[in-house]
């Protein structure tokens, strides 16, 4: 069962991770491509809770690092801060499809998105000298409404996903 | 302090402190290998991946493009009748310079060895930095080879080879440099990018003339990239911030987002 669980885990997030290298960008083709993955991360968080998730999303996050040629590290800190705010909020209100709950789901994506935005600038910063090009990159407000709008339409999709995955395996 | 160490926070603090400073040293040759090996597993599931999305974005072109279609196709007829009589003059002028080459004892012009390759993946972070092509180590690609598209298009450079894929940096990306030219001038410079933000021409001389419109060629100065490849035309024209220089932005006919196959230029033949 625990073998079958972390087999289903480990294709789900890596699958997740080729989407978003391999399908997203051209798909989207534009500046504003949403963040699977991170939406991957939040709703599983919302779902599992921070001690259950928390190695799988350092797994993502390093994953992530691995495939996007990024700096081994960057993902994994979007990840884990994610994870800690998300069953911060969680554990104290109910986070459901339901009027507050999508509210409070919306709010988690404004604020994981604007922190992946955050530690991606700082993590480019690090090995350029042109930082105001990529502040100015990083700072066009369309392409973060259309960014955080895709999130949420992901995340939405995700949560209905693996409520059904969770269902599966307590039936196993 | 156990108190504390048993806690989410501390859970938090320490795995960001401990990649946190990976971020910061960025040991980039250390995780190669593991890296080479995942993208070596999962090279089917990319290639998949990108065919299938590039399936979607064909039908979803199409269909915006049946209300333009008309105007396209003018604009389109028109342009070909100019390519057309502009293909017949540059016909003679070849075979005239082949001629002149040949009688002042000059070598042929550079030809190159082409390797086709797919695209399979793209950077997921919207800067447009790299694509990742299906073809590595295995099909002779190696570090520093000009990548174009149409035979003739630059549009970046190989820059880590795996066996059977390699990433590809884009002219947009900020560490990418290229030497250039103007074809109309020969006013000479480098091309850098700016994050997504476009390609710029800079270290141009004050000295020289570079005006909108002027094609830019690479001009070979390095030895990495061959002569000759098209990078794009120029848009503006600036002095650089210290005005020691000239800056021009350039923009380029190829469409990077959208690109699903290219040519890695293996060798000058």
């Amino acid at each position: 069962m625990i073998t079958k669980k972390r087999l289903l885990y480990v294709v789900i997030i890596l699958g997740m991770v080729i989407f978003q290298k391999s399908f997203v960008p051209l798909f989207f083709s534009g500046s504003y491509l949403p963040d699977a993955v991170l939406m991957l991360v939040l709703t599983w968080t919302i779902i599992d809770g921070f001690e259950e998730f928390l190695w799988w999303a350092v797994f993502a996050g390093f994953l992530c690092d691995l495939f996007f040629y990024t700096q081994i590290g960057m993902h994994i800190i979007i990840f884990v801060f994610t994870v800690y705010f998300v069953s911060f909020f969680s554990r104290r209100f109910l986070v459901e499809i339901s009027t507050n709950g999508i509210f409070l789901i919306f709010f988690f994506i404004i604020v994981v998105t604007f922190f992946s935005i955050i530690i991606s600038f700082f993590a480019l910063s690090l090995n350029s000298e042109s930082w105001y090009e990529i502040a100015k990159y990083f700072s066009n407000p369309k392409d973060i409404f259309f960014e955080l709008l895709f999130n949420g339409f992901f995340s939405l999709g995700l949560f209905f996903i693996i409520k059904k995955v969770r269902k599966f395996l307590s039936t196993q | 302090m156990q108190q504390f160490k048993k806690t989410k926070l501390f859970k938090v603090f320490l795995i960001t402190g401990i990649f946190g400073l990976l971020v910061f040293l960025n040991p980039k040759s250390f995780f190669n290998p593991v890296r080479r090996g995942f993208l070596f597993i999962t090279y089917p599931l990319q290639k998949t991946g990108y065919s299938f999305s590039a399936s979607f974005v064909g039908l979803r072109d199409f269909l915006d493009s049946i209300g333009q279609l008309k105007t396209e196709n003018e604009k389109l007829l028109a342009q070909n009748q100019q390519l057309i009589s502009e293909n017949a003059r540059l016909h003679d002028i070849e075979k005239e310079n082949v001629i002149l080459r040949d009688q002042i004892g000059l070598l042929p012009r550079e030809r190159f060895q082409f390797e086709a390759a797919g695209v399979i993946g793209q950077d997921p972070s919207g800067l447009g930095n790299w694509i990742e092509i299906n073809k590595g180590s295995n099909a002779g690609i190696k570090e520093g080879m000009a990548v174009v598209v149409s035979k003739g298009i630059l549009i970046g450079k190989i820059q880590e080879v795996n066996l059977n894929s390699s990433q590809v940096i884009l002219l947009t990306n900020s560490k990418s440099t290229v030497n250039v030219m103007t074809s109309q001038n020969g006013a000479k410079g480098v091309i850098k990018g700016r994050y997504g933000l476009g390609i710029i021409f800079d270290m141009i001389m004050q000295t020289d003339s570079v005006n909108i419109g002027d094609e830019v060629i690479t001009s070979g100065i390095s030895g990495v990239v061959p002569r000759g490849l098209f990078v794009g035309t120029v848009q503006e024209v600036h002095p650089s911030e210290d005005h020691l220089f000239q800056q021009a932005v350039v923009s380029t006919p190829a469409q990077i987002s959208k690109l699903q196959f290219v040519f890695v230029i293996k060798q000058n033949l």
